[in-house]
């Protein structure tokens, strides 16, 4: 369906209208947009505003749903909790969307997952996260994102043949690392790893040469590393000057093509595994990279989620279409069954899982290159996530 | 014994960049009596125009940096310490707050808060009794000595530095004196904030460059300089170091997480035991009594 | 309709404006520095979260939070408002704890969720929320205004806030009530917390942090200090202001926050309300005046302190009877420098006695050590009787001790009638003002006292220190910077309070005409040790203390 929509979304100019009278009930498919736009994670979130805003216009411009324009509100959460649960019961109670679209933080994302299920509203989330060991569980809450389950589970085994069975694990010290480790360890005692340094150190870390020096002295094969932020730019620079990556290989969520222009000789040749990269090369994916090239005059590479955020529109565009109602059941019972072929990720019909509803893709194996584009090695399959719900 | 060594070294790089905020924190705070919470903040500054000039070489880029800082300092200095000198110590404390957030908010719109990172101008390493340690943290602990060492020899043996010591014991009578506390002020503020930006601008190499970058070394300069005697321009020095040993100490036989938080907790104590800081005094001369005059009282009494 | 999202953000506002209201008995009443609040809030938050994830009533959870907010500040406060202490001792200290606060709440994650938090949503509607809200702040303002703002609590905390060192000369103890006042705020700001928590949602390590330190102090300042309504005013606008603001400004409206602080502390250093009308400081009692509240400041009459050197020998048998005060022995020292060298001297009861030197003689340290405003390191005081040698300043007030500064230490912004209401509250009894002072609560009772001349303030500082019926009067230089005129009605005055009162007084002086009008008896300190006493016509011709004059060893 995504390859079939002509090419109008140049001149999208769809999102930040306001619904006065909303859409509860109505014919009117109204969305609203949860994301920090402002604060210390409002790359990513306007990373995901780009490919929400994309697949708006463009379903727009297809007719909309159910012959009706999209209509979007959009809130700013400012990536903390108590503003995000304002904004989200601002969006349920006065603007009344049928259906919540965002957040990016672990917290945030807890907090407004419980307000919809409450207002029985759906809520769907475009970024990676943790499911496992998280509390996200909810028929009214479909997962876009990638688990790091589903990330983890190829990543670990090919690590080990290829570098070595000794794997240091660091990590920022909040929620999601954690969760990440929890998830990793198992994974990698299957593998035939033995973690052999676990270190974590506080949002906010400048230095890192004690935790360096830890992590040498355990003289790790490679390190799986979860720091985030500023922090994972000064993990990776003085891990390179002490002397760490000498002996050690690194991946994780560190090695990211966000971070690739700060550090980019410490990240070449690196590995991951990805769902989504603007390389694929597949129909979709080509027209989608060259809209957003032209919408956004912005040649870096495009990040997972904006293409998540994409696809859940268009996931969603028509599983309204098929529901063929707004109402709150519909809507959920639609998303649970709804399948999409020829997307960005590829041909193949992407679905979401029906024991907790996150979304099946392919995952890839790739390394990084010059410019931050990733060389793909090889498919990885369709890991589903184990989350029982 | 090489483990020594690295600990040592640890500390040294430890020390470097905190120093210079310490130093630069106590400066405002002695003489002004203004806690700066947006020092931190200055440190980002002098980081983010190294990012700025990172097609310039390094020196450039240092040299922008500095400039960056006067302009600032002299900004601020005229437009907002001005009107907050005797007003106490919570107008200041907000007002600087506010300008740290605009600091961040303003590199925020610039940069965005995605990480970057500036090129060391030295790479490699080099042995130091057995171990290989960073050339460029071992070249900036060598400038930062130098660099309080001078800080230091200013304050101590020269005439302008006897002044702003003045200045800071007891203001009317070095004004009374001839030294113009105004200007003295503007000397100060200024000298404060270009070291605190010189130190983001060391600093930059090693970090990742954002928005809220300054933030992680506030506490600790906060802390090294209230455990010197408030005033004294050598007192920072000495916190600097006992905060550095303390930081690199814990986190070799603690987590990240429970060193920092054992830091916290060891400085909140000290300070609730001695709030007037630990006692130093600068090397002083000799003073000699002075002798009267011979030869009795010539003017009728 | 106002619809149930527009309740709910008043219901946050008010809650915000509770948590605001705490600090600013804090900040605003007392003038304590207490940069981190936001821990205390967070307790009250995080009590009733934690309640819930063990399915126990929220109210005992928020209980617990208030109880555990009150524990900490009276630790908080046992350090930093300690003699030693100075206000950035608190700034630190409020700092680290709410760091220190923050890091706990990120770590331990068994308790309190980590960064992913507790979830507290209750199914309550807007309405109902917005009536709990409002309930509990007004119960709390209507209790605070009954308990704590009136006479002489009220008055007590602007004396803190305004000038402790004067506060203290007046005979109250600014330690225990910082405390208190430290305590309160921590417990209503906790109070909000644990009634904020189902409106914030998700309680995280973000409730204890510095941001919301830093928001809730530019709520009061904003709003007003020391006013009722000023802290709710500013948090209201600040939470209606976030939300309907950010529909139209996204990105810019950080910056407006950065600005506003600088602005707001700059330009409008009252705040919104306090801009509308001056703040009531002095409440006069409600009451009859009677004792003060023992439990509070008081203490009960006379303290039995032992010796500092140990020994168990009573003082001697004149001190009960005659002498005022009688200092043995005092040794001051500053770095090696004694300013004080071993001096010992007495006053009887009714006696006039005056301190007189050469510059740097140590008279104003001797005065600091009777009065109590800086500990003797040798040495032992007695004052009516009392060996106070250890005693803090207000306890030696509370005996009758009353003191002047060379530059008149006074509540600058309070009027003269105002003043003298504090120092009556004070008192142990009423007491008539002189005949040469009543003109200034006659004719002056409403002007402020930073806007008197330097001679009517110095009037004031005597009056106010007379109005608590003092039996031992300290004068520092009372009539520097008078013109002869004027020192000479000052010296009468003296002369007509000692006769009418009975009260014995120490002055440190350096005209001699006015030391000739005045003392019974002349002190002469040089280079920290007692030179010659005797009359004024003893002294004056005595060659050793010409030369001390003149500088001549």
């Amino acid at each position: 369906m995504a390859a079939a929509t002509p090419l109008a979304a140049l001149g999208g100019c769809s999102s930040g209208q306001k619904s006065s009278s909303g859409g509860a009930g109505g014919q009117t498919l109204t969305v609203g947009l949860l994301a920090p736009l402002t604060g210390p994670v409002a790359p990513e979130g306007k990373a995901m505003r780009r490919g929400f805003d994309m697949a708006v216009a463009e379903v727009n411009a297809a007719g909309g749903v159910l012959g009706k324009p999209l209509e979007v509100v959009v809130e700013d959460d400012q990536g903390t909790p108590s503003v995000a649960t304002t904004a989200a019961r601002k969006l349920l109670q006065r603007d009344r969307v049928d259906v919540v679209f965002g957040t990016i933080t672990g917290d945030t994302t807890i907090a407004v997952k419980q307000l919809a299920t409450q207002a029985k509203v759906p809520f769907m989330k475009a970024i990676l996260d943790d499911y496992l060991h998280s509390p996200l569980c909810s028929r009214y809450f479909f997962k876009l994102g990638e688990s790091d389950y589903q990330l983890l589970e190829p990543l670990a085994p090919f690590m080990v043949e290829r570098f070595g069975r000794r794997v240091a694990l660091v990590g920022s010290d909040y929620s999601f690392p954690h969760s990440y480790n929890q998830t990793a360890k198992p994974l990698l005692s299957a593998a035939g790893a033995q973690v052999v340094a676990e270190e974590y150190a506080p949002l906010g870390t400048a230095e890192w040469s004690s935790v360096i020096g830890k992590l040498k002295g355990a003289r790790p094969d490679f390190v799986l590393s979860s720091v985030v932020g500023g922090d994972a730019i000064a993990l990776l620079k003085q891990a390179q000057s002490l002397g760490l990556l000498k002996s050690s290989e690194i991946t994780g969520v560190s090695i990211n093509q966000e971070f690739y222009p700060a550090v980019p000789t410490l990240m070449n040749g690196r590995w991951g595994t990805f769902r989504y990269s603007d390389q694929l090369d597949n129909a979709a994916n080509r027209k989608f990279v060259a809209d957003y090239r032209a919408k956004y005059s912005d040649d870096a590479p495009i990040p997972s989620v904006t293409a998540n955020s994409y696809v859940g529109v268009h996931l969603l565009a028509k599983a309204v279409g098929a529901a063929g109602g707004t109402d709150a059941d519909k809507i959920v019972a639609a998303l649970a069954a709804v399948k999409l072929a020829d997307t960005v990720y590829g041909p193949e019909e992407i679905s979401f899982d029906p024991g907790n509803q996150v979304l099946n893709t392919n995952i890839y194996l790739a390394q990084i290159a010059s410019g931050g584009k990733y060389t793909i090695s090889r498919g990885a399959g369709v890991t589903a996530d184990p989350t029982k719900c | 014994m090489s483990d020594l060594v690295l600990l040592l070294l640890n500390f040294v790089s430890a020390l470097s960049v905190l120093v210079l905020v310490a130093v630069s924190l106590g400066l405002i705070f002695g003489q002004l009596g203004i806690i700066n919470l947006a020092q931190g903040d200055l440190v980002m500054v002098g980081a983010f125009a190294m990012y700025a000039t990172r097609e310039l070489p390094f020196l450039v880029g240092v040299a922008t940096a500095l400039v960056l800082g006067l302009l600032l300092g002299v900004v601020l200095e005229r437009g907002l310490a001005r009107a907050l000198y005797g007003r106490g110590l919570m107008p200041a404390l907000l007002a600087t707050w506010g300008v740290g957030i605009v600091l961040r908010q303003a590199a925020d719109a610039l940069y965005s808060s995605t990480p970057h990172a500036v090129a060391a101008p030295v790479g490699g390493s080099v042995g130091v009794l057995g171990v290989d340690y960073p050339t460029y943290r071992i070249l900036v602990a060598v400038v930062v000595a130098v660099l309080v060492a001078a800080v230091l020899a200013v304050a101590y043996r020269s005439s302008l530095g006897l002044r702003m010591r003045a200045c800071i014991d007891n203001l009317e009578m070095a004004a009374l004196l001839g030294t113009s506390p105004q200007r003295m002020f503007m000397l100060v503020f200024v000298a404060g904030t270009v070291l605190a930006v010189l130190a983001g601008s060391l600093a930059a190499p090693i970090v990742g460059v954002t928005p809220t970058l300054g933030l992680s070394y506030l506490p600790a300069a906060f802390f090294a300089v209230l455990l010197g005697r408030p005033g004294s321009i050598g007192g920072p020095v000495l916190g600097a170091a006992l905060v550095a040993f303390l930081t690199v100490l814990l986190n070799r036989f603690f987590t990240a997480t429970v060193a920092q938080s054992l830091l916290f907790a060891a400085l909140v104590l000290f300070i609730a035991v001695r709030p007037e800081g630990v006692r130093w005094h600068p090397p002083a001369r000799r003073t000699r009594p002075l002798q009267p005059a011979r030869g009795g009282p010539t003017a009728a009494s | 309709m106002l619809s149930e999202f527009y309740l709910g953000l008043v219901a946050l506002g008010l809650a915000y404006g509770l948590f605001a209201f705490g600090l600013d008995l804090v900040w605003g009443r007392a003038g304590i520095v207490s940069i981190g609040h936001a821990v205390f809030f967070g307790a009250g938050a995080y009590g009733v979260a934690i309640a819930k994830v063990h399915a126990a009533p929220p109210v005992l959870g928020g209980a617990a939070g208030i109880a555990a907010a009150a524990a900490l500040a009276l630790a908080i406060g046992g350090a930093g408002l300690r003699r030693k202490a100075t206000p950035s001792t608190m700034a630190v200290l409020t700092l680290g704890v709410t760091l220190l606060g923050a890091q706990v709440a990120t770590a331990w994650v068994g308790v309190t969720g980590g960064t992913n938090g507790l979830l507290v949503l209750t199914g309550l509607s807007g309405a109902a929320t917005m009536w709990c809200c409002l309930a509990v702040a007004a119960a709390v303002v209507a209790l605070c205004q009954v308990l704590v703002f009136r006479a002489p609590l009220g008055n007590r905390l602007t004396a803190l806030r305004l000038n402790p060192q004067r506060a203290r000369h007046l005979g109250i103890d600014t330690q225990r009530l910082g405390l208190l006042a430290l305590a309160m705020g921590a417990a209503i700001a906790a109070l909000a917390g644990a009634v904020a928590a189902p409106l914030v949602g998700l309680i995280s390590p973000e409730v204890v942090g510095i941001l919301l330190s830093t928001q809730v102090l530019i709520w009061v300042a904003l709003g007003g200090r020391n006013t009722l309504l000023g802290p709710f005013a500013g948090a209201m606008l600040a939470t209606l202001g976030q939300n309907l603001l950010t529909d139209v400004s996204l990105s810019y409206y950080l910056l407006l926050l950065g600005a506003l602080f600088v602005v707001v502390v700059i330009v409008a250093p009252d705040g919104l309300v306090g801009w509308l009308r001056r703040p009531v400081e002095v409440r006069p009692a409600w009451r009859p005046l009677r004792r003060s509240a023992a439990w509070v400041t008081a203490l009960p009459d006379g303290p039995r302190a032992s010796p500092p050197d140990g020994s168990t020998t009573p003082p001697p048998p004149a001190a009960r009877q005659g002498q005022a005060v009688a200092v043995s022995g005092v040794v001051k020292r500053y770095g090696g420098t004694p300013a004080v060298d071993g001096v010992s001297i007495a006053v009887a009861a009714g006696e006039i006695v005056c301190l007189v030197g050469p510059n740097g003689a140590g008279k104003t340290t001797l005065l600091d050590v009777i009065s109590g405003d800086l500990e003797a390191d040798e040495g032992r005081v007695l004052v009516l009787g009392h060996d106070v040698s250890r005693a803090p300043v207000h306890r030696r007030a509370r005996l009758g001790l009353a003191r002047t500064f060379q530059t008149p230490s006074l509540f600058g912004t309070l009027t003269v009638g105002e003043h003298l209401t504090l120092a009556r509250q004070e008192a142990r009894g009423t007491q008539q003002l002189p005949e040469s002072y009543r003109r200034l609560e006659d004719s002056l009772s409403g002007v402020a006292a930073e806007r008197l001349s330097l001679g009517d303030r110095r009037s004031l500082e005597i009056a106010v220190a007379l109005a608590g019926g003092p039996r031992l009067l300290l004068l520092d230089e009372p009539a520097a910077g008078l013109s002869p005129d004027e020192a000479h009605e000052l010296a009468r005055a003296l002369l007509a309070v000692r006769d009418q009162l009975g009260c014995a007084m120490l002055a440190v002086e350096h005209d001699m005409e006015i030391v000739r009008m005045l003392a019974d008896r002349v002190v002469v300190l040089h280079q920290g040790a007692v030179l010659r006493q005797g009359s004024f016509e003893e002294v004056h011709v005595d060659g050793r203390v010409r030369d001390a004059y003149l500088g001549v060893t």
